[in-house]
């Protein structure tokens, strides 16, 4: 058990000096090679990358403690990590070792692969989806107030309206054909909006249809509006608990408004 | 080509030869599935099941061999289409192993491609800015972080020191050696003592 445990040790101490670029010429090809077909060298490789990740973390976070502190205004921490790894706040012994690289090219990139069921989420695109759903409750409350007293066709006019404003916002050209297409009515006049669904399969995001994912991600936010949206005022705060209870979830069970 | 054995009943199998003449004659399998069979590729749920339980390790492991984020996450996606092309000649127990391999092969392909090659391995395979954010922004809120923060404080301050100049200002061991006026044989057993210290909170989230 000492000698496994003594083994496993020299593998993770291999490891950590490959991932820390400290593996230098016969040993760096011995390792490589190695990897090939060793689960071990590969698991070990993995976890000296996780546990590097992790103090850089923990490290950036202990020198940068104050300043998140002070300014996060209750902004996840995703979004005050990436303002302040903007301005650049390490020491000076580190700045020039950081990719210019901006996080959010890497979640773009990451969590387009990700499937529903996962708990990653994008939170640039969350926030923006929440700002636009915030706009479209206070323009829902305003179109119904306005329609209260007026007869039904004035009304439905209203709701409509609400809807075309809302497809115009979220980037029409990408879910404006959806709510076009007839299901945007059905659901306005009552209608669940999940019978219009289908699932998003994982074999969408394998084959990297980030694009069905972007509207499979605006849909969802524009289907519950509309499930609302039956003429009468529509809690702003219900809205918005609605987009952030989505966000927080990760969205687990996808789906997708179907042609 | 190796078949997997039926391993859970309950579940649908993973594999079975065919008994048709033309499938053993090209040696094909079929998946077969309670809803849906395709010959000659994994099940999408079977993939999506191997992709929540590996994707964040082999996603480590690929920025180890890359050294780049973007690349590792383009690699991995083309590791888990490769599994739901050729996935079912894996072996069920070993499809672990079988992703790992299909990573490091296409990942050495893109670095032949690139021409990167073995100059990526003189660079470090963590990035700050990146390492803050994670590869799906979990890192800082993860348990494990915490657990790794905790060993940190108690780290004494000798091997602390030469962890926050190695990890976070990537400096080298001799660059390391230099500064603090210590030989390096010491500072590579300061860092592969605390590196032991720190590693063993992840040995209990292999979740992450």
């Amino acid at each position: 058990m000492v000698f496994e445990n003594s083994l496993q040790s020299d593998l993770d101490w291999l490891a950590f000096q490959y991932a820390a670029g400290e593996l230098h010429g016969t040993e760096l090809v011995a390792f490589e090679s190695r990897l090939a077909n060793d689960l071990a060298a590969g698991e070990a490789l993995a976890k000296a990358v996780l546990l590097g990740q992790m103090v850089a973390a923990c490290e950036w976070e202990m020198a940068n403690s104050s300043v998140t502190a002070n300014s996060n205004f209750g902004l996840p921490h995703s979004v005050v990590a990436d303002a302040a790894s903007r301005q650049d706040l390490r020491p000076e012994g580190a700045r020039g070792s950081v990719s210019p690289k901006k996080p959010e090219r890497e979640m773009t990139a990451a969590d387009a692969r990700v499937f529903p069921t996962g708990k990653s989420r994008r939170p640039a695109v969350s926030w923006h989806v929440l700002a636009l759903l915030g706009s479209a409750a206070c323009l829902a409350l305003m179109t119904s107030w306005m329609g209260s007293g007026r007869p039904e066709a004035h009304r439905q006019h209203a709701s409509e309206m609400t809807a075309g404003l809302v497809s115009l916002w979220i980037d029409g050209a990408e879910t404006a054909p959806e709510l076009n297409n007839g299901a945007s009515e059905r659901d306005v006049s009552g209608a669940t909006a999940t019978t219009e669904l289908v699932s998003l399969r994982p074999t969408d995001v394998l084959n990297g249809d980030s694009q069905a994912l972007e509207t499979h991600s605006l849909a969802a936010g524009v289907s519950e509006l509309d499930g609302e949206n039956d003429g009468e005022a529509v809690p702003g705060w219900m809205l918005a608990a609605v987009a952030e209870r989505q966000r927080e979830m990760g969205d687990p069970e996808g789906e997708v408004l179907q042609d | 080509m190796k078949v997997a054995s039926q391993k859970r009943v309950a579940q649908p199998s993973y594999f079975e030869r065919t008994d048709a003449a033309a499938g053993t004659a090209t040696g094909k399998l079929r998946l077969h599935t309670e809803t849906t069979l395709s010959a000659g590729s994994l099940d999408s749920s079977r993939v999506a099941e191997l992709y929540l339980e590996y994707s964040s390790e082999l996603r480590a492991f690929l920025t180890g061999v890359l050294r780049d984020t973007d690349l590792a996450a383009e690699v991995l996606q083309s590791t888990f289409l490769k599994a739901s092309e050729l996935g079912h000649t894996a072996q069920a127990e070993t499809i672990k192993g079988w992703l790992f391999r299909v990573a490091y092969h296409e990942a050495m392909q893109v670095r032949r491609r690139q021409e990167i090659d073995q100059r990526v391995t003189r660079r470090v395979a963590w990035d700050v800015s990146r390492s803050v954010e994670g590869a799906d922004g979990k890192i800082l809120r993860s348990e494990a972080v915490e657990r790794v923060r905790e060993q940190l404080e108690t780290l004494p301050h000798e091997l602390r020191v030469i962890v926050r100049m190695k990890i976070y200002e990537d400096k080298t061991f001799a660059e390391i050696a230099k500064e603090i006026g210590v030989p390096m044989g010491t500072v590579v057993s300061r860092m592969r003592t605390a590196i032991q210290k720190l590693g063993r909170e992840l040995t209990e989230f292999s979740d992450l």
